[in-house]
């Protein structure tokens, strides 16, 4: 379960809260920053390491479901478990909808909220592995669109 | 021949002074008889009348008490009788009619004819009741004044009894009643005429003496009337004064448990948010325990942040309790800082829902002002809630209150709440703090009412104007503690 190499990014205004998951979380081995707000993070230069941000839906200025589309429209794919003080059946299918991985709802349990990171992680890296494999198809695609003759098939059967 | 008296001028000054006294407690009393209803009302227009009655009736009786006939008086039991229930009667009667609506001009006038006519009648049914060696008669042209001048001082009478509130007012109003009073009196001793039968020779030192003893008499029964009828007025007062402070209090203390139900979403978050630290902190403790090399910093750090926000919790409920304990009011030495930011922390997350940013400008070294650290913290709150709802419609500019305190002119501390919402325009600047206006769709429209009646309890005044920008200022201020002002 332990894995250093990857990061967990926590986004509420409410320190008492930030501070909690911070110790829960590193407790579990991961590496974990904090933001009190969501311009904050988007300012945050984001590593190349699998992650998953942990985003409360009560957010002053820019809101968690804002971020949420904020972060999409920018291209960046981290999953996002959404959590909040009251939060109501509509609001969680609306945050699923736009691909939140997990929706809780404070007080958690906090094998809830590290399933939920785990989960979170593995997503992550399933998706980075992919577009690496993606990434690599392309590097191929672009070796194999140089014709050369009589080297194509044996080649191209190899990718396929 | 005609006999002429003369006056024993410590008994005129005497009467005069009764006359005025009963004529203040008159006004005293009377000023009862508006706020009253049913058996009470007439238990005080009965009460005011017999004072204002009884008093000019002494008055009269000093009065000619104080005339000293070379020849022995005495006067006719019933017939003095009569004249003090004519005094009383016919002032009952004006105090009656005038009392019961918005007196017009005319009516004001002929109440006053008919208690002049009373009070003249009573005069003269006292001079019929002098018995002696004398016949009286009547200079019919200063008979006819003394009736003017008892008309007039009548009718302003009745025109001041239910119009003077302040003491000042009363004061002046009742020296000027009392001197019409004797004014008239005088006048009607100088119409009679007294024509002796026999000789004048007699024993007339030791009739002065009488004379003189009964007229203090007198005097000192009305004064004793008179202080009784002062300390139940007094008592009266201090008790519509008390139902009115308690009314007042009632109403702010039900409008602070509207404005707490209206905020259960935010205020019940800002006590869950700590209470899910609390949760996920001994969460973290559990799983210290559970490994099996001890992390005492890391566990010390979990439970510091479980006490700090078990607190923190804690203070938010105390708050809530506050604001909503039926409670009396508490005047204070207080630190308006310390009320504002106790009422933003009720608020905030109230005004971050509707995505309004709230600064605050609080001045440093502000003097301690004197007030109930409820009431001022409900105002607080109702400014900022009325600020947020402002500016909900606005899309197109930030939504910003500002929140400011500082030191004001004339001993007192100003604080302003500073919105750039939909504003105001002068016409409703004022019709906004009256009891049920309300632009919003829901609401009571009490909140600024409720404010500015407690503002004014305070000895502050709470106004509106536009903001330099947009939207809306609005600013109270508050007594310093000992400068006075309340």
């Amino acid at each position: 379960m332990k894995d250093v190499d990857a990061i967990v990014f926590v986004v509420d205004d409410d320190l008492s809260i930030r501070e909690a998951i911070q110790s829960l979380v590193r407790l579990e081995g991961l590496r974990v920053e904090t933001f009190a707000t969501a311009q904050d993070f988007l300012r945050r230069k984001l590593p190349d390491l699998p992650g998953c941000v942990v985003l409360d839906v009560e957010l002053p200025g820019l809101s968690g479901l804002d971020l949420q589309r904020e972060l999409a429209a920018h291209g960046i794919k981290l999953p996002i478990i959404l959590i909040t003080g009251y939060g109501d059946i509509p609001m969680s299918v609306r945050a699923v909808k736009a691909g939140a991985t997990e929706f809780l709802t404070k007080p958690f349990r906090d094998q809830d909220l590290l399933d939920a990171i785990q989960q979170a992680l593995e997503r992550d890296r399933a998706a980075r592995r992919h577009s690496k494999e993606i990434a690599e198809l392309r590097k191929a695609f672009r070796r194999v669109d140089v014709p050369r003759e009589g080297s194509d098939e044996p080649r191209c059967q190899r990718l396929a | 021949m005609v006999v002429t008296g003369t006056y024993d001028p410590y008994l005129v000054a005497l009467s005069i002074l009764v006359a005025c006294v009963a004529s203040y407690t008159a006004l005293d009393l009377s000023a009862h008889v508006g706020p009253a209803r049913g058996f009470a009302r007439r238990v005080w227009l009965a009460a005011a009348a017999l004072t204002m009655g009884g008093g000019i009736w002494s008055m009269h009786f000093v009065g000619m008490l104080a005339f000293i006939m070379p020849t022995p008086m005495s006067y006719d039991i019933g017939l003095t009788i009569l004249s003090l229930v004519v005094a009383i009667f016919v002032t009952g009667g004006g105090f009656y009619v005038i009392s019961r609506q918005s007196a017009s001009p005319l009516r004001l006038v002929l109440s006053g004819i008919f208690m002049g006519f009373g009070i003249a009648g009573m005069h003269y049914t006292g001079m019929a009741a002098m018995r002696g060696h004398v016949e009286l008669s009547y200079a019919p042209l200063l008979v006819a004044l003394s009736l003017v001048i008892a008309i007039g001082a009548s009718t302003v009478a009745l025109w001041l009894a239910f119009r003077t509130t302040d003491l000042g007012q009363k004061l002046v109003a009742a020296v000027v009643m009392g001197l019409a009073v004797s004014g008239m009196h005088y006048t009607g001793m100088r119409a009679a005429i007294f024509t002796a039968h026999g000789p004048l020779h007699e024993a007339q030192v030791n009739a002065g003496l009488d004379q003189t003893n009964l007229a203090l008499v007198v005097a000192g029964i009305t004064f004793v009337i008179l202080a009784f009828a002062s300390v139940a007025s007094l008592i009266e007062r201090q008790r519509a004064e008390e139902a009115l402070r308690q009314a007042q209090a009632n109403l702010a203390h039900v409008s602070r448990v509207m404005t707490l139900g209206e905020l259960t979403a935010s205020i019940s978050h800002e006590v869950n948010q700590p209470i899910a630290a609390i949760a996920t902190n001994g969460q973290v403790c559990l799983r210290l325990l559970a490994l099996e090399t001890p992390r005492p910093e890391e566990m010390r750090a979990a439970l510091e942040r479980i006490v700090r926000d078990a607190n923190r919790a804690s203070e938010v409920i105390q708050r809530i309790r506050a604001l909503a304990k039926r409670s009396q009011p508490q005047m204070v030495s207080l630190d308006i800082n310390d009320v504002i930011r106790e009422a933003i922390l009720l608020v905030q997350r109230e005004v971050l829902s509707h995505g309004v940013s709230l600064r605050t400008e609080l001045a440093s070294g502000l003097p301690p002002v004197l007030g109930d650290r409820v009431q001022l913290q409900q105002v607080v709150i109702n400014l900022l809630i009325n600020g947020v709802e402002a500016m909900a419609p606005i899309t197109d500019r930030p939504r910003e209150i500002v929140i400011r305190s500082q030191q004001h002119e004339g001993g007192q501390v100003l604080v302003a709440v500073l919105d750039s919402g939909i504003g105001l325009d002068s016409e409703t600047a004022e019709r906004l703090f009256s009891a049920f206006f309300t632009t919003k769709p829901s609401g009571m429209g009490m909140g600024l009412s409720i404010s500015r009646s407690i503002i004014r309890a305070h000895g502050g005044r709470l106004w509106a104007s536009p903001n330099t920008d947009h939207g809306a200022a609005f600013q109270f201020t508050v007594p310093i503690n000992g400068s006075g002002v309340s």
